[in-house]
């Protein structure tokens, strides 16, 4: 792959709505097997509703088999206000299944939906300048953006397979691979935030995604 | 969306940045501090271990498999398709601890407790795991797991008519407060205890938990 072709992509997810996006060689990609444990302790809302979500989705073997398939990848972030990503109403609307009056859940399936989206681009045109073998991966679960209204995961509960293929992504976290750590590694500042942290106390939150390309 | 939340646990009002690597000096105290934290919150011994002191026997899990009357999604754990043990042994270091059971309190395996007091042992054990997990994810160790004791779903369930998310597609109720034990992951903490030189306590009936840090 073209260097040239490369730095095309990593600005064309900046075009799109990344704030950082850097070219990595894939073996940078760190797998982790306590990653898809740590979806499930404690549970993730999601763990075990979502097709794509442990202990369903990729094992760690097919994500090592999948990434060793590649030569390099495009590693973006897009970041999100820590009032919107940490905050109190979001973890309830979370837990109730109900969106908030605050709009933060709303406006962080926007956000989950832009990183969805954006690696979907890139595959697209990377497509395009004739790289046919391409893998994406999102952030967070499919099924809250693409089928929150939904009764359940079509994929998980039927043989008819996922609602919407075209646009659903496996997530980085999902499939086992260590964002935090890469996005350390990368320069770029993370903080782990959950249900107990106080926005405040949170300069920022950032969705991550990643785009291999052979 | 797939961050930790919990309940058993206040707001976390300092939240450290990821780092690329761990500081093994900042290690080292943090542990130290999780330690204190645990026997401050009513354990009775607590101690940093290797990962390579997690003793898999299985036998134990054998145990809990034959145990069936009360089968939860954490009893035995529902990992299929990757390895528990590799995920474990993943962690360079965790916390094992121990809290004092009642005199007489009978070996219950996966449920249900109806005694309520022998109950609350129990639940002491989810509880002092949770905040350690929860305070180490906030210290920066995003990949911080705990086990705790027995079956959740004798804890936090035990008038549920079943384990929910057995059912596919279906979410835990309790996702903040279950943990799966360390017996239903297959590890035996009493030959850990023994290796650690622990001796009997008083009343002769102890309750494990571990968290691995990082």
């Amino acid at each position: 792959m073209f260097d040239s072709d490369l730095e095309k992509l990593r600005k064309g997810a900046m075009e799109t709505g990344a704030d950082k996006a850097v070219v990595i060689p894939a073996s940078d990609v760190i797998i982790d097997p306590r990653v898809r444990l740590k979806c499930m302790i404690p549970k993730c809302y999601m763990s075990g509703s979502c097709g794509h979500c442990p202990p369903h989705g990729y094992s760690i073997q097919e994500v090592k088999d999948i990434v060793s398939q590649f030569e390099k990848a495009v590693f973006f972030r897009v970041k999100v206000k820590s009032d919107i990503i940490a905050a109190e109403s979001l973890y309830k609307a979370v837990e109730s299944g109900v969106l908030d009056r605050n709009g933060n859940a709303f406006n962080l399936t926007g956000y989950y939906i832009l990183v969805f989206s954006i690696a979907r681009i890139l595959q697209k045109r990377a497509r395009a300048m004739g790289y046919t073998r391409t893998h994406g991966f999102a952030a967070g679960n499919c099924r809250d953006p693409f089928c929150h209204l939904q009764p359940h995961c079509q994929d998980l509960m039927t043989k008819n397979g996922c609602r919407h293929p075209e646009v659903s992504l496996h997530s980085m976290e999902a499939s086992g691979i260590d964002v935090f750590l890469m996005a350390a590694k990368t320069g770029w500042d993370h903080y782990p935030i959950g249900g107990s942290c106080i926005p405040e106390k949170v300069p920022q939150g950032n969705l991550m995604g990643l785009v291999l390309v052979a | 969306m797939g961050q930790a939340m919990t309940q058993f646990v206040g707001k976390a009002d300092h939240v450290r940045r990821i780092l690329p690597a761990i500081d093994p000096k900042q290690f080292e105290t943090d542990l130290n501090r999780l330690c204190e934290m645990a026997i401050e919150s009513g354990a009775e011994t607590a101690v940093a271990i290797d990962a390579g002191d997690v003793v898999f026997n299985s036998e134990v899990l054998e145990r809990v498999s034959s145990d069936d009357a009360f089968l939860s999604v954490h009893w035995p754990l529902n990992y299929p398709k990757d390895d528990i043990i590799e995920a474990v042994k993943a962690y360079r270091k965790g916390i094992f601890f121990r809290v004092t059971g009642d005199k007489g309190m009978p070996e219950y395996g996966g449920g249900p407790i109806r005694n309520a007091v022998h109950r609350k042992k129990y639940f002491k054990v989810y509880e002092i795991v949770t905040m350690l997990e929860s305070t180490s994810f906030y210290y920066g160790y995003h990949l911080a797991a705990g086990f705790a004791a027995e079956n959740c779903r004798a804890i936090f369930c035990a008038e549920e008519k079943r384990c929910l998310p057995m059912l596919k597609g279906k979410a835990c109720i309790h996702p903040n407060k279950g943990r799966p034990s360390m017996e239903a992951a297959g590890m035996d903490a009493n030959t850990m205890a023994k290796n650690f030189d622990w001796k009997p306590v008083e009343n002769g009936f102890v309750i494990y938990g571990l968290l691995m840090v990082a």
